[in-house]
């Protein structure tokens, strides 16, 4: 247990300090004030994969993390039942032992049976749930639709103004929820109209409608305080998607990313992003703190959204976001408290899944068989293919489309 | 407890969306016009339409026909004029808001080589008006000349070049796509812009290369709509000491 531990904690440590990764670049100031090297996301002919050679420095390096981090995974039973049993047994005893098993627990997405963890999610649950309409309401104030950067037309926008009002009417008063979540559903596909970039950065949006369009019509009466197993389900994977696309968004529109380094040169200088960026090319400081922060994104999206570590990348989620609020970029960025909402929502449930339990049941099987090598490999090929597609695939498409005009 | 069916959800759904697009189509007519003002007109010969962010009534039109009078390349006497557009007296008493205050006065062309857009320009402030958009159609090829006062060195000719590019680049609502290279003939004081193919029926908004110059900190002291033989391939455009000293402006203008 200690081991693992130790690694977490380390893991932990490594990856907290993202101080402004997951800027929300829509809510600030985002113009570009230095031209960036085009040619660095453009296809780079006798290249490996095409692929600037930095940019692929920063794939690898995100792709070996993940890989890792896939393969502690799909031991972690077994880690588990060697720690607890065989390391943890002879040395601790009572509360210590107990503290210890909880973490560990949290740790592994594994029901944690505190009164004090159940009293915060279900908490949470209802913060989720209430929380959109204060960015609706917020929104409303500011002449904006869902969100204060998609500005309202003068002529329309009292219309609008009454319908977020109305919407944010029935979340705080849990009114006919279903009712709820397809306005957010009809709204989200209504802002095809800004352009797919807006669908795609308001993906988040939906989490809560899987709760809203999952609950009775007579939610008023019942007091919400627990996602089901599928409510858990489908949030994680909604958000997680979300911030998997947001990240690869950074790379596609990759001048919007910059121009927030431009306007607040400081999220520059982050330790996951050096970490990310070792060793390139310090003449594309820039474009390689582009590709970085994406892949952070990318990254933490991805195992949000598989199940992968769920608490552990929640946990930093919430506390960037929360950074973010009240350090970084201050009050403009209030609505982040409803990611923030979801995220604890779901790092706070005892519903935790993932999409590829399928590979610990098949690595647990060939134990019980007694095939150590084929446990191995499996795990090994299983978490290279997953650890390759996700990094490499998108990046090489888009090195062949020209973004250079966004 | 009943829950919501699947079909109670797209219907739920579907109609949240058509009513949003509804009322956007409804309130918003404005949205729908803003691409091109001047699309159905181009087919008879150039045309430069002024996009007037406020035109609100006749006696706004007035002021604009005074403003233009005697500008030469242009055919005030055939310009057309917003149709259904308020008298002055009846925008006195109007209480109601409208979807949109502006409005365009589209120009024929009578001379393109007479036409020089900073007069325009200059007249219509002199009068209290901005043009938001000057957009030329009916010339499927062209490039724009920007006569400047000043451009002393290979320093200022190297901002053009470079910082136009970059305007290029970070015009996120597709300002200035239009233009294909710009090239800096330092020995003339000019500045070059070649526009693309201009389809018929489409308009560009030259405006925004005036802009563009007022952006990086020139004052052009005219800018004319050439056409004809010195329309050469961007990649051929001359380099050296007087296209501002670029290393390579096919590079910086792709």
């Amino acid at each position: 247990m200690r081991r693992r531990l130790v690694f977490l904690s380390a893991a932990m440590l490594t990856l907290l300090p993202v101080t402004v990764v997951y800027a929300h670049e829509r809510f600030i100031r985002h113009d570009l004030k230095v031209p960036l090297h085009e040619q660095y996301f453009a296809r780079q002919p006798g290249m490996f994969l095409g692929m600037q050679s930095d940019m692929l420095r920063i794939a690898t390096v995100s792709c070996v993390l993940l890989l890792v981090f896939l393969v502690i995974y799909f031991f972690r039973q077994n880690l588990d039942v060697f720690i607890e049993q065989r390391l943890l047994s002879a040395g601790l005893r009572g509360r210590a032992q107990r503290a210890l098993h909880h973490l560990a627990n949290f740790l592994t997405d594994k029901p944690v049976r505190l009164p004090s963890f159940r009293a915060v999610g279900e908490w949470a649950v209802v913060m989720f749930i209430r929380s959109p309409a204060l960015v609706l309401m917020y929104s409303a104030t500011n002449d904006s639709l869902v969100m204060p950067s998609y500005p309202l037309e003068p002529t329309s926008a009292l219309y609008f103004k009454y319908i977020q009002v109305f919407l944010a009417i029935l979340m705080l008063t849990q009114t006919a929820l279903p009712l709820a979540g397809a306005l957010v559903v009809g709204t989200w596909l209504y802002l095809w109209r800004y352009g797919w970039m807006v669908v795609a950065d308001a993906i988040p949006v939906l989490t809560v409608a899987v709760v809203y369009l999952t609950s009775p019509w007579q939610s008023h009466r019942v007091a919400i305080t627990e996602l089901n197993e599928q409510q858990a389900r489908w949030v994680r994977l909604v958000l997680g998607f979300g911030f998997f696309a947001l990240g690869w968004l950074k790379i596609y529109n990759y001048h919007l990313t910059a121009g927030v380094a431009d306007n607040y040169p400081a999220v520059m200088d982050d330790p996951m992003i050096g970490f990310f960026a070792m060793g390139t090319n310090p003449l594309f400081r820039r474009e390689n703190w582009i590709v970085a922060f994406a892949f952070a994104e990318v990254l933490s999206g991805f195992m949000l959204m598989m199940g992968i570590f769920t608490r552990v990348w929640g946990s930093m989620m919430i506390w960037v976001l929360a950074k973010l609020m009240l350090v970084n970029f201050g009050f403009e960025e209030i609505p982040h408290i409803y990611p923030i909402a979801a995220t604890m929502a779901i790092v706070f449930s005892s519903k935790a899944g993932s999409e590829f339990s399928f590979v610990e049941r098949m690595q647990q099987k060939a134990a019980r068989e007694g095939k150590p090598w084929l446990r191995i490999a499996s795990v090994g090929a299983a978490s290279l293919v997953i650890a390759v597609v996700t990094v490499y695939a998108l990046l090489y498409a888009l090195t062949f489309i020209d973004r250079s005009h966004l | 407890m009943t829950f919501a069916s699947p079909k109670q959800i797209l219907i739920l759904i579907a109609l949240t969306c058509l009513g949003l697009y509804a009322l956007d189509y409804w309130k918003n007519p404005q949205l729908r016009h803003s691409g091109s003002v001047a699309t159905a007109s181009s087919a008879g010969g150039p045309r430069l339409a002024l996009w007037m962010n406020h035109l609100c009534c006749t006696g706004c039109l007035d002021d604009v026909r005074k403003a233009l009078a005697g500008m030469p390349g242009v055919d005030l006497e055939k310009a057309t004029g917003p149709r259904q557009l308020l008298t002055q007296p009846a925008a006195n008493l109007q209480n109601a808001s409208l979807p949109d205050y502006g409005n365009a006065v589209e120009l024929p062309i009578s001379e393109l080589d007479k036409l020089d857009l900073v007069a325009v320009d200059r007249a219509l402030r002199d009068k209290g008006f901005v043009a938001g958009r000057m957009e030329l159609s009916g010339v499927p090829h062209f490039r724009l000349e920007a006569a400047l006062d000043h451009l002393c060195c290979g320093m200022c000719d190297r901002s053009i070049n470079e910082r136009m590019s970059f305007l290029k680049a970070r015009g996120q609502g597709g300002q200035l796509k239009w233009i294909e290279s710009v090239s800096v003939e330092h020995e003339h004081k000019t500045v070059v812009a070649y526009a693309r193919f201009l389809e018929p029926g489409k308009t560009d908004d030259l405006a925004e290369f005036l802009s563009g110059l007022n952006y990086l900190g020139f004052e052009p002291r005219s800018l004319r709509i050439a056409i004809g033989e010195h329309m050469q391939h961007p990649l051929e455009a001359p380099v050296g000491p007087g296209s501002g000293g670029s290393p390579n402006p096919g590079e910086l203008n792709h």
